[in-house]
C-alpha cells in the first residue's frame, strides 16, 4: 500500500481539487476504458488539482495484473484491502483515502466523459457544494444511446440553494430518478469532509446498497449549493447488473422506506414526496415485478404488498396487478359458461345483476339460516337471476323454498372422496355466473365444492387458521372477514341492498 | 465388407461451429470405428463453413481418409443441407445429428438391432445436457413414461393414435438427433425446396409423407445421444421469430399433410401445443411486448393451431392490466373484479353506452339494439352519444350530443366531452360506427367501460395504418366490418327486437294534432313519401287512387322542394289529401309515420326511416 495512505483520515491535502475515486471489484475488463478516460481528464486539469484512486476490493480475478499493466496511463494512486471489505465499506474508504476536497466516486463499469474534469472545477469555483449531473447510457461496449438527466421536464444548469424543508421537498418533486436524490454514486461529487462528517449515517444505511444517499440526506441537513449540470460528463454502461430477483427488488424498497423514516418520519410531506420519487424511479412498474417475483410465494408477495402500500402505492394499482397476475401467470380461468370471444372485466356488483345462474354453498348448520335468508332475499329481489341453486345440508332445505336444492351430507362429504367428487360434478355442471360460499367457517369441504364450480365471480370468507396446505384452491374474486351479521356482508360486496333485519327463515 | 453402408451418421453443419462440431465429429467416428469397415459411414455436409472449420475438418479426414465431406460452398439454409445428407448418404439408413449434439456409445449397434427386427424408422430418447455438456437428465418425447415399443402406424387412426401420446415436437421428428430414418423410402417421396415449406421444418415435412405409408416405428426410450440445451442461437438472437417460426412451420405442415379438418390435424396440432404448454401463449404475448400489431399476428397464429380461445384471450387481458399498464375501469372495485363476457355485463350493467356517431341511415338500421338493450338490461340508465340531427328521434334516452367536427377541431370541446362520457362510467359501451373513427374510438377509451362491443374498422387498404390496431384497445370484442347489425344484439346476449324510434314529445303532439284537425283516421292515413319523383311517377296515380276508393287519406311528406313534386299527384284527390311537404322536421315526420297505416314510394333511406317507425309498405297496412 502507498504509505501516504496509511493515516486515511490525515490525507487530506490542500492542492487536490477533485479526487477521481474508482473502488472496483473482479471487474478487471472494464478498468481500462475506466481508467483510460479517468487519466486523459487529469492530465487535461490543471497539475496537483485532479488525482485518480482506485481500491481494488480483494478482486479474486486479474485486477491487480491489469492495473500493473494500465500504470504506463499515467500516475494514478492504488490501494488494495486485503479481503473483500463490502462494497459500502470500498467506498468509504476511498473517500478517507482520498486527498481532494471534493469527491467524485465512479462505479467501475463506468467511464468519465472527455471535458467532465474541466465542467466540474468550473462549477465547484462557482461555490457548489454538491453537484449533481446527467450521465449518458452506453451500451455493454460503452457505445452512447441516450443521454440521461435525473429530472422529470429538462432541466438547465441550475444552481439550488438547499436550506430548508421546502426547498428540499421542491426538489425531490423536480425529480424523476432515484439518481436526482443521490442513489446513482456516479452521477455526484460531494465535499469530502462534510461526506465524512455523515459517517454516522452513512454506516446506518449500509445495508440498504445506496448508503451514499443516506450520507447526503445527511449532508443536506446543512444548507447547500446544489449545482445541476445537464450534460452527460459519464457513460454508464447498461446490462451489468444483477438480475432483479425478489431480495434486490425488496431491498430498495425497504431501504428507501427506511430512509424516509428515519430522515423525514416527523415529516409526513416530506416522507410522501420522497416516497413519490421511489414510484417514479420504476414508472410504478415496482408492483407488477414484485407480483412477478413473488409467484409461487404466497408469503413473499404478502410481505412485498404491505410495503408496497407504505411506499404510497395506491390500493387500487396494487389490488388490480393482484388480479392481472392471477390471469397472466397463474391462468385464472373461469368455467364454460362464457363466450371466449366476448370476454371481459366485470366486478361483482356488476355479475351479482346480470348472473344467469347463481350457487350458494351453505353447509353451515340450522344456525346459519337468517342471514342466509337475508342473502337469497336479496339476490331474489334485486338481481335476475333464472336459476338459483342451494346447495346445503338436509336441515337447512327450508331456507331453500322455490329454489333448486342439492342436498348433500357433510360428514359424507368429508369422509368419502367419491361423494365429494360426484357432488362437484353436479355443481360444475350447473355451471354458475356466480359462486357464493355462504358459511362463515368456511369449511375445506365448501371450498372443495366452490372450487369445482369454476365460477366467473366467487366470494367467500377467509378461512381461520386451518392448516393453509389441507384447502383445496378455489381462487376466489374476494374474501370476506367473517362478522355477526354476514348475510349482510355479503350484500354489500354484492352491491345488493340489505334487508334491514334478517327475515324469517 | 457389403456393397452399402447399414448406417450413415450425418452432422449438417454451418458457418464455424467448430468447437460443437469436433465434439460431435468426434463421437461419430468413434462410433464408425467400432464397426467393421463400411458398416457405419459417417459424412459432414457444410452449408458455407467458414475456414477454421473447414481446417479442422480437413484435419479430421487427414486422420481417417473415409470420413466424407459434402456441401456446398454458401449457405443455403438448414433445409437444403438437411436434404443434402440424404442426396449424399448410402447407408441404409440415416442418422442426422445436430452439429452441437453428441452420439453416446454404442447407439449405432442399438440403433441396427431394431433396423434388423424390421423397423422403417427409429425414434431415440436423448440425455439432456447443459451447454457445456454435462449431464443434466435423460429425455423421452411421450406424455407417459413409455418402454420400448414398436407402433405399426397403418393409417390415419394409428398416426393420430400415436400424436395423442407425445409430449414434444421431437416425437413427430422435428428434433433431427432424435430420428433415424430408412433412406430410400424418405428419397422415394423428397419434399421440394420451397420457401413455402421453408423455415425448418423440412425434417417433419418429410417424415409425414414417409408416414403416409404403412411403417414400423421403434421407440427406443434409453438415452442414445447428448443434447447440448439452451443453445439455440437463432432464439438468443430473435425470440420472438422463433416462437413465431415454430407455429408457422408447423400449421404449414398441417395444411400441406393433413388439410382436411379431423381429428389427424388436430392430433398432430396438438404436439405442437403439448410441446410448450400453456408457456407458449403467455410467452408470445410477453415478447410481443408494446406492439400490438405484433401481438395480432402472434394471436390469429395461436388460434390457427388451436390453442383455447379462452386462454388466448385472458392472458391479452391479463398483459394489457399487468404490463401495459392499461388500468381497469375506474368504477370496477378492484378487490371484486373478475372475468366475464359481453352478455353477463349486458345482464348487470348498471350503465350502457351507446356510440352513435352515425348518419341517419345507419342510425335507422342500429335503432332495433337500442330497443334491445331497452328491453333486455334490468333498469340500467342508457346513454346515447349521438350527433344533434339524431337527437329528436331519440326522447327518453340520456343523451350526450356530440358535434363531430367541433370535437375534432376543438382540444376543450373534445376534452369536456371525454370527461363526461368517463364520468358517467358505463359498465357497457356499444360503438355502432361501423367506421368507427378517431372520435369514437376516443369517447370509447374515455369511458373505460368493462365492457364494450364495436365493428372492426379493418379493410384490406388500412390493414396496416400506424395506430389502427392500438386504437382498438377500449374494446372487448370487434364484430366484422360488415357484420349485420342483429350480430351486435346476439354478441351482447340480447333478444332480437324490432326497430324502434323515440320522436320527441313536441313532435308526437303536432302529430296526434295534423290528425285530429281533420278527423283523419291515422291507421287509414297513406304516408306518400315524396323524394323519390320517379317512384311516384311511375305507378303513383292508380295506386293512390284505389286507396283513396277503398277509404283511405293521403298525407304528402318529404324533404326540401317535395311540396311541389307531390302536389301533383295529390292534386285529384282534394279534401282526401294533405300535402304537408318539407314542413315537417325528422322528428315530426317519425312521429306521423308512426300513426300511419302504410306509406308508399319513397327513396332507401325514407322507407328505413318509415320501416323504423313500424309503418309498413303499400300494398298493405296495419293489422
Amino acid at each position: 500500500m502507498d504509505p501516504a495512505l496509511a493515516s486515511p483520515i490525515a490525507s487530506g491535502r490542500p492542492g487536490v481539487r477533485l479526487s477521481i475515486c474508482i473502488p472496483t471489484y473482479n471487474r478487471s475488463w472494464a478498468l481500462g476504458p475506466a481508467l483510460e478516460a479517468a487519466c486523459r481528464e487529469q492530465q487535461a486539469s490543471p497539475p496537483g488539482q485532479v488525482e485518480i484512486l482506485v481500491s481494488d476490493n480483494a478482486s479474486p480475478d486479474d485486477t491487480s495484473a491489469v492495473l500493473d499493466a494500465l500504470e504506463r496511463l499515467g500516475p494514478f494512486r492504488r490501494q488494495r484491502h486485503p479481503v473483500n471489505v463490502g462494497a459500502e465499506q470500498n467506498f468509504l474508504s476511498c473517500v478517507e483515502s482520498a486527498r481532494g476536497e471534493f469527491i467524485w466516486l465512479l462505479g467501475d463499469d463506468d467511464q468519465v466523459r472527455p471535458g467532465a474534469a474541466a465542467r466540474l472545477l468550473r462549477a465547484l469555483d462557482a461555490g457548489a457544494d454538491l453537484c449533481l449531473f446527467a450521465a449518458m447510457e452506453c451500451d455493454r461496449q460503452l457505445r452512447p444511446l441516450e443521454a440521461r438527466s435525473w429530472f422529470r421536464e429538462p432541466q438547465p444548469e441550475t444552481c439550488w440553494l438547499i436550506d430548508s424543508p421546502r426547498a428540499l421537498g421542491e426538489h425531490m418533486d423536480r425529480c424523476r430518478y432515484l439518481a436526482g436524490l443521490f442513489a446513482f454514486i456516479s452521477a455526484m461529487v460531494f465535499r469530502r469532509d462534510r461526506f465524512l462528517a455523515c459517517r454516522a449515517s452513512y454506516l446506518r444505511g449500509q445495508n440498504s446498497g445506496f448508503a451514499h444517499a443516506w450520507a447526503i440526506q445527511d449532508y443536506l441537513r446543512q444548507p447547500t449549493r446544489l449545482h445541476w449540470l445537464p450534460e452527460p460528463l459519464f457513460n454508464n454502461r447498461l446490462g451489468t447488473d444483477e438480475p432483479e430477483l425478489f431480495w434486490r427488488l425488496m431491498l430498495d424498497v425497504d431501504g428507501w422506506i427506511e430512509l424516509a423514516d428515519a430522515f423525514h418520519g416527523d415529516d409526513p410531506v416530506l416522507r410522501a414526496k420522497l416516497l413519490a420519487v421511489v414510484r417514479r424511479n420504476q414508472m410504478d412498474r415496482q408492483v407488477g415485478g414484485l407480483r412477478q417475483v413473488s409467484t409461487g410465494d404466497d408469503g413473499k408477495w404478502e410481505r412485498a404488498r404491505g410495503q408496497l402500500l407504505r411506499l404510497g402505492y395506491p390500493q387500487r394499482l396494487v389490488d388490480t396487478v393482484e388480479f392481472a397476475h392471477k390471469i397472466f401467470y397463474l391462468g385464472l380461468r373461469p368455467g364454460p359458461a362464457l363466450d371466449p370471444a366476448g370476454l371481459c372485466l366485470c366486478n361483482l356488483p356488476v355479475l351479482a345483476r346480470g348472473a344467469r345462474r347463481i350457487a350458494l354453498v351453505a353447509l353451515g348448520g340450522p344456525g346459519d339460516l337468517p342471514e342466509l335468508a337475508r342473502v337469497l332475499a336479496a339476490l331474489r329481489e334485486q338481481g335476475s337471476a333464472e336459476r338459483i341453486r342451494l346447495v346445503c345440508r338436509e336441515d337447512a332445505v327450508a331456507a331453500g323454498a322455490g329454489l333448486e336444492l342439492q342436498r348433500v351430507d357433510r360428514a359424507r362429504l368429508e369422509a368419502d372422496p367419491g361423494c365429494l367428487a360426484e357432488a362437484a360434478a353436479a355443481l360444475q355442471a350447473f355451471a354458475p355466473d356466480l359462486l357464493i360460499h355462504a358459511d362463515p367457517a368456511a369449511s375445506w369441504v365448501g371450498e372443495a365444492l366452490a372450487a369445482a364450480a369454476r365460477a366467473p365471480g366467487s366470494l367467500a370468507f377467509r378461512p381461520g387458521p386451518e392448516p393453509a396446505a389441507a384447502r383445496p384452491q378455489a381462487g376466489h374474486t374476494l374474501l370476506l372477514e367473517p362478522e355477526p351479521a354476514w348475510g349482510a356482508g355479503i350484500c354489500r360486496a354484492l352491491g345488493l341492498r340489505v334487508a334491514p333485519e334478517p327475515l324469517e327463515a | 465388407v457389403g456393397a452399402i453402408p447399414r448406417l450413415s451418421l450425418c452432422i449438417p453443419t454451418h458457418a464455424d461451429r467448430s468447437a460443437f462440431l469436433k465434439v460431435a465429429l468426434a463421437s461419430a467416428v468413434q462410433e464408425a470405428l467400432a464397426h467393421p469397415p463400411g458398416t457405419v459411414e459417417v459424412l459432414v455436409s457444410q452449408n458455407g463453413v467458414a475456414e477454421p472449420c473447414r481446417a479442422m475438418l480437413l484435419e479430421f479426414q487427414a486422420r481417417h481418409p473415409w470420413l466424407r465431406l459434402v456441401g456446398f460452398p454458401e449457405n443455403r439454409g438448414f433445409d437444403a443441407n438437411y436434404l443434402n445428407c440424404f442426396l449424399e448418404a448410402t447407408g441404409e439408413f440415416v442418422w442426422i445429428m445436430g452439429d452441437d449434439d453428441m452420439f453416446l456409445p454404442g447407439c449405432a449397434a442399438r440403433v441396427l438391432e431394431a433396423v434388423d427386427a424390421g423397423a422403417d424408422a427409429i425414434l431415440v430418447g436423448a440425455f439432456e445436457c447443459d451447454p457445456d455438456m454435462k449431464p443434466l437428465q435423460p429425455r423421452g418425447w411421450f406424455l407417459e413414461p413409455t418402454p420400448a415399443t414398436v407402433f405399426r402406424l397403418d393409417g390415419p387412426e394409428a398416426l393420430a393414435a400415436y400424436f395423442r401420446l407425445l409430449r414434444y415436437e421431437a416425437g413427430a421428428f422435428a428434433f433431427i438427433s432424435a430420428a433415424v430414418i430408412r433412406r430410400e423410402r424418405f428419397l422415394e417421396d423428397l419434399p421440394e425446396l420451397s420457401s413455402e415449406h421453408g423455415t425448418g421444418f423440412i425434417q417433419v415435412l418429410g417424415m409425414m409423407r414417409f408416414l403416409a405409408s404403412p411403417a414400423s416405428l421403434h421407440w427406443l426410450p434409453q438415452p442414445l445421444f447428448l443434447n447440448r440445451l439452451d443453445n439455440d442461437t437463432f432464439a438468443a438472437a430473435d425470440p420472438w421469430a422463433r416462437m413465431n417460426v415454430d407455429l408457422t412451420g408447423w400449421l404449414r405442415i398441417a395444411d400441406a399433410c393433413f388439410p382436411e379438418p379431423g381429428e389427424l390435424r388436430e392430433a398432430f396440432l396438438a404436439v405442437l401445443r403439448n410441446n410448450h404448454q400453456d408457456i407458449r401463449v403467455r410467452a408470445l404475448r410477453l415478447r410481443a411486448g408494446f406492439d400490438r400489431v405484433r401481438w395480432r399476428e402472434g394471436r390469429e397464429r395461436l388460434l390457427a393451431v388451436g390453442y383455447d380461445p379462452f386462454l388466448v384471450r385472458s392472458v391479452e387481458l391479463g398483459h394489457d392490466l399487468l404490463a401495459m399498464q392499461v388500468p381497469l375501469p375506474r368504477h370496477l372495485d378492484p378487490a371484486g373484479v373478475c372475468l366475464a363476457d359481453l352478455a353477463l355485463v349486458t345482464r348487470g350493467a348498471r350503465r350502457v353506452a351507446v356510440l352513435a356517431e352515425v348518419g341517419l341511415v345507419d342510425f335507422l338500421g342500429a335503432t332495433a339494439l337500442l330497443e334491445a338493450l331497452r328491453t333486455g338490461t334490468r333498469d340500467a340508465a342508457i346513454r346515447v352519444v349521438c350527433p344533434p340531427e339524431l337527437a329528436p328521434l331519440l326522447a327518453g334516452f340520456e343523451l350526450q350530443v356530440v358535434d363531430r367536427e367541433r370535437f375534432l377541431h376543438d382540444d376543450d370541446y373534445m376534452k369536456a366531452e371525454l370527461r363526461a362520457i368517463g364520468a358517467f362510467a358505463p359498465d357497457l359501451l356499444v360503438n355502432l360506427s361501423r367506421q368507427r373513427g378517431v372520435a369514437g374510438d376516443l369517447l370509447a377509451e374515455a369511458a373505460r367501460a368493462a365492457g364494450a362491443l364495436a365493428f372492426d374498422d379493418e379493410t384490406p387498404d388500412n390493414r396496416d395504418e400506424p395506430g389502427r390496431v392500438e386504437r382498438a384497445r377500449p374494446y372487448s370484442r370487434l364484430l366484422p366490418r360488415l357484420a349485420p347489425y342483429p350480430e351486435l344484439a346476439a354478441a351482447l346476449g340480447l333478444q332480437p327486437a324490432p326497430a324502434r324510434l323515440w320522436p320527441d314529445p313536441a313532435s308526437l303532439d303536432q302529430a296526434r294534432a295534423t290528425f285530429a284537425a281533420r278527423d283523419w283516421d291515422p291507421g287509414r292515413t297513406l304516408a306518400v313519401l315524396g323524394d323519390a319523383p320517379e317512384a311516384l311517377a311511375k305507378a303513383g296515380a292508380h295506386d293512390l287512387a284505389e286507396a283513396v276508393r277503398a277509404g283511405w287519406t293521403l298525407l304528402g311528406l318529404g324533404g326540401p322542394g317535395t311540396d311541389t313534386l307531390l302536389a301533383r299527384p295529390l292534386a285529384p284527390f282534394g279534401q282526401q289529401a294533405l300535402n304537408l311537404g318539407a314542413s315537417l322536421s325528422l322528428a315530426g315526420m317519425a312521429a306521423v309515420l308512426q300513426r300511419c297505416g302504410a306509406c308508399f314510394g319513397g327513396s332507401a333511406a325514407f322507407r328505413a326511416l318509415a320501416q323504423a317507425a313500424g309503418c309498413p309498405a303499400w300494398p298493405g297496412g296495419r293489422a
